[in-house]
């Protein structure tokens, strides 16, 4: 109450009334005295009004009592800490620019990992908006696909949901306008936008009743590529994938679909006697009604989906999983982030004990100013209060200077974040969000570390501190506080050396991983062919033969190819049943990426075929049909046993191919190759004929005798001029596929060498800081000692001792908890390396090399470090030395 | 200088201390506690009433005394202080903090 009455003032001026009444009675009774003295009443009168003084001052005085206490003593407190911080000019920039570099680390992580993880989906209710899907017992992670009679089911029996939209595929397509492009087309069901509550940019989003021509929604980047931003498109028609397609507007991508597409066209749309392959579904999203959880929601599901099973006599065991959009999006992502994340606060942490550690030591160089003030009244509270402003003083510039690199880090960033970090939100902002976590981190950090003094000078004994001969801030117990704080700090950097290590370790061990392939001057160029002038055969395998032709004419080009897909470019999977084995269960049957391609497929791209033959123009349509498996596969299928000869049968996962009726027999062995990245488990790889499995999608593989990035204008023309209505899609060299592979792997390596780099330097300050603390608080010692004639090599020596000492305790420490938490940690947030999502490949966490280089590392950083003030100790004067204070 | 303005030079602090001490006996008005200071110091401090306001104030603020009007001996409508708890509490803090300081100087004083 009575604080607030003093922040507010209200009730200031009824204590000036009462004061002035105060007064007046205390000048009375005054008076009263004088007139028992024999004074007149006249005269009493104006000798009290005398002896009372200045009024108005004394009042002036009591008044302030009330209002200028707190703002004006914080006011002061910042003039004082201001004053002092601009004598001690060298400290304060240390300390701002350690602590920026530490905000500048973690705030540049927290904004890429809130983008990922914390930010609200960019949809209204958010928490509503769950992603599930069914897995098959005994298929691997492939989750089932689903048909409309599906959909309609669990709209119709799920009450959780007030609304599910599906999707469909996502594919390449063309779009046909004054010239052909080849575009990413998804398709949704039409409720799709409705239910995530996106608004459309221009026009609307698919209209409720199906009916009328087929409806395209553009996403707002399709938009400005293909059509500058044309507002007049909505209601025009173009022929998207053979098919003509109105505008009915531009919506904003949002990312659900991992790859936002160019349109979005209704699954609804699809008329039955277009096509005659049923419409599947890859993935449904539920809008859940108000106060159910995902976990009813999924109990509804599972219910619906095992009644189905059971009605359609499928034996196998259907598992519905249900989770919140957010969780569906990040999948186990949020580990390495996280181990990220705590990477940067370990920085932040090292950079806000050098700030501790300085600020100490100005303390203490004040252990005679806080012992007085003590003295003569200025409590602890008071003391507090100066160590927090100063704290904060220093904050305040270090966050809003580590702010801003921040922001320029991420920008500078963006560009080489892997995939899997921009998928949901190609911009990362560094806004409030951002801004006020570097706030919080950097007070809280700052304002512990600064009262951090105050523990020490609990221990200042008054009359020691006020008396003679102990000089100020010479108290062993500082010393020690330091060493204890520097060793913490070169533990942590040993730690993050380490990890540094690991990774470049790994990242070294990718860039020898065999490809299986040779990348060198080899190039790829998608075609997607699409429209109903190639849905024969034929019509595909003319095109094909044409490509390659074109492409043989191209000067420089010395083979060229056609597949259904390329290496480190993935592919889709068939599922097999080999001939003569014991059949496992439907869907558990093994799974391989087939691939069809034409006979120069191998020798183009240097996959060696290892054992029995290539395919040949032999192996024709009417031919009997043939296959060739990769080394992974064919030990998947076969063990020991040879593969040549064997007889499979091929099950197609979707409409995407055709289904192939013949059985085929393997007729060689091929290596096996990167197919996704280059830390995969190998996966199994089957190639068919091109002749006897032609498919709409297909990339032309070309290898040159000079660098093919030189071939591709001429590449795109002779493929224009083929089929002008035919666009050529993406050109890549397969290079840029390798070193794309790596982006992931070259930006944890980046990440966390930075971080190590910022730790060494942040420790090498702390050693530095505390050696020169050392040597000055020594100078009288080392000058009676040089006096006496000791060898300043020799002091050089112990002064360096000392550092190297530091180095090694800290880097004993840090190796002890390395050890400690590596295995744990590295398993935990899925390190480890063997998996397709480990982040680390062909090292293990307890890496003898990198620890004993990090050891190394940490000791030669602190020699370098104490060096500085080595050197010192060689020219102290002894004579200055002695007079020292 | 004003008579009643003349006092020796005191620590900051200590004037609180020494009214703090003198309303732990009784409660006082103003004028009582100028007076009472004065007797008991056999007229070396002598509080100024510059001083003793604003000091009575900072310890209201304070929360360490509280104040009620009332009638002085002279039934003239004063002022009265009396000490709180945590008034009580400070009085006891200061006092040992004085007696520090003061043994500190006079060792000081002795020694040097």
């Amino acid at each position: 109450m009575q604080f607030l009455r003093r922040l507010t003032g209200t009730g200031a001026r009824r204590d000036d009334a009462a004061l002035d009444e105060e007064m007046e009675s205390h000048r009375a009774e005054l008076q009263a005295e004088l007139e028992r003295q024999g004074i007149a009443p006249r005269e009493a009168a104006a000798e009290s009004r005398r002896r009372m003084g200045n009024v108005t001052l004394a009042r002036e005085e009591a008044r302030e009592v009330w209002i200028v206490p707190q703002i004006d003593r914080i006011w002061r407190d910042v003039k004082h800490g201001l004053r002092g911080l601009r004598r001690e000019k060298t400290f304060t920039l240390t300390t701002v620019l350690t602590l920026a570099l530490g905000v500048t680390a973690t705030t540049a992580v927290f904004s890429v990992v809130d983008a990922q993880l914390w930010r609200p989906l960019p949809f209204p209710r958010p928490h509503e908006l769950v992603a599930f899907y069914t897995v098959a017992q005994g298929s691997g992670s492939f989750t089932d696909p689903f048909k409309p009679a599906d959909l309609d089911d669990w709209r119709a029996s799920a009450p959780a949901f007030s609304g599910i939209a599906a999707t469909g595929t996502t594919s390449r397509v063309v779009l046909q306008r004054d010239t052909a492009e080849s575009i990413l087309m998804s398709v949704v069901t039409r409720n799709y936008f409705a239910l995530l509550g996106r608004p459309p940019l221009l026009g609307r989003t698919f209209a409720d009743h199906p009916g009328g021509p087929r409806e395209g929604v553009l996403t707002d980047r399709a938009w400005r590529r293909f059509f500058d931003s044309d507002p007049s498109i909505v209601g025009r028609a173009f022929t998207i994938d053979g098919e003509s397609t109105v505008i009915a507007g531009v919506a904003p991508a949002d990312g659900v679909l991992g790859e936002d597409p160019d349109v979005y066209v209704a699954a609804e749309d699809r008329s039955a006697a277009d096509d005659p392959a049923p419409t599947l579904y890859f993935g449904a999203i539920g809008r859940l009604k108000p106060g159910i959880t995902a976990d009813a929601a999924r109990s509804q599901l599972q219910a619906i989906v095992t009644r189905r099973a059971l009605a359609a006599s499928d034996a196998r065991t259907h598992v519905v999983t249900a989770e919140d959009l957010r969780t569906y999006y990040t999948g186990s992502s949020w580990r390495p982030l996280l181990f990220f994340l705590g990477a940067s606060i370990v920085v932040l942490l090292l950079s806000a004990v050098n700030a501790a550690v300085l600020l100490l030591a100005r303390a203490s160089r004040r252990t005679r100013e806080f012992a007085l003030r003590g003295a003569l009244g200025g409590g602890r509270g008071a003391l507090a209060r100066q160590l927090v402003i100063e704290g904060a003083l220093v904050a305040i510039p270090a966050g809003a200077l580590g702010l801003m690199l921040a922001a320029w880090t991420v920008r500078a960033i963006t560009t080489t974040l892997p995939e899997s970090l921009t998928q949901h939100g190609t911009v990362i902002p560094v806004d409030l969000r951002a801004a006020g976590f570097a706030f919080a981190v950097t007070m809280v950090t700052t304002v512990i570390f600064a009262l951090a003094p105050m523990a020490f000078m609990q221990r200042i004994n008054l009359s020691s501190a006020l008396g003679l001969g102990e000089r100020a801030g010479q108290s062993s117990t500082e010393g020690r506080a330091r060493q204890a704080l520097v060793i913490v700090q070169v533990a942590l950097t040993m730690m993050l050396l380490f990890g540094a290590g690991v990774f470049l370790k790994s990242f070294a061990a990718l860039t020898h991983v065999p490809l299986g392939f040779d990348p060198i001057n080899a190039i790829a160029l998608r075609v997607p062919l699409g429209g109903p002038r190639y849905s024969t055969a034929p019509a595909i395998l003319a095109y094909a033969d044409q490509l390659i032709e074109q492409a043989r004419a191209v000067p420089g080009v010395q083979q060229a190819a056609i597949g259904s897909s390329s290496p480190l470019g993935s592919g889709p999977l068939m599922r097999m049943i080999a001939r003569g084995l014991p059949r496992p269960a439907a869907g558990s049957e093994p799974r391989a990426i087939a691939r069809a391609v034409t006979p120069a497929y191998f020798r183009t791209l240097g996959i060696r075929i290892v054992r029995g033959r290539e395919f040949t123009a032999e192996d024709a349509p009417a031919a009997p049909h043939v296959a060739i498996v990769n080394e992974s596969l064919a030990r998947q299928l076969f063990g020991g046993d040879t593969p040549i000869g064997q007889t499979l049968d091929l099950v197609a996962r979707s409409g995407q191919w055709a289904a192939p009726a013949q059985p085929v027999v393997i007729v060689g062995v091929a290596n096996n190759i990167k197919e996704v990245g280059l830390n995969e488990v190998d996966f199994g790889d089957i190639y068919l004929p091109f002749a006897q499995l032609p498919t709409t999608s297909i990339e032309l593989v070309a290898r040159a005798s000079v660098p093919p990035a030189a071939l591709t204008d001429a590449l795109r023309q002779r493929a224009a001029r083929i089929d002008p209505a035919m666009p050529v899609g993406s050109l890549s060299t397969f290079d840029a596929r390798v070193s794309r592979a790596l982006q992931g792997d070259r930006f944890n390596l980046m990440l966390i060498g930075s971080f190590a780099g910022l730790a060494l330097v942040l420790a090498a300050i702390g050693i530095y800081g505390a050696i020169a603390y050392s040597v000055q608080a020594r100078t009288r010692e080392l000058g009676v000692r040089l006096a006496l004639g000791a060898q300043p090599t020799r002091l050089v020596g112990a002064v360096l001792w000392q550092a190297g000492r530091l180095g090694l305790i800290g880097a004993a420490l840090g190796l002890g908890a390395t050890l400690a938490l590596a295995v744990p940690l590295g398993n935990a947030l899925y390190l480890v390396p063997g998996d397709h999502e480990g982040l680390l490949y062909g090292v293990t966490t307890t890496d003898p090399a990198a620890l004993l280089i990090a050891g190394v590392g940490i000791v030669l950083m602190a020699l370098v470090a104490g060096a500085f003030p080595a050197r010192r100790v060689a020219r102290v004067d002894p004579v200055l030395a002695l007079r020292h204070e | 200088m004003g008579l009643t303005n003349t006092a020796p030079d005191l620590l900051p602090g200590t004037l609180d201390l020494l009214i703090l001490r003198l309303l732990a006996r009784d409660a006082l008005h103003g004028y009582a506690i100028a007076q009472r200071l004065r007797v008991v110091s056999q007229d070396v401090l002598q509080v100024g009433e510059s001083s003793l306001y604003p000091a009575l104030q900072r310890l209201l603020a304070s929360g360490w005394v509280t104040a009620e009007w009332g009638a002085s001996e002279n039934n003239r409508r004063a002022r009265f202080y009396t000490i709180t708890a945590a008034g009580r509490k400070r009085l006891a803090a200061e006092r040992a903090e004085f007696e520090r300081i003061a043994g500190a100087i006079a060792r000081v004083l002795e020694l040097a």
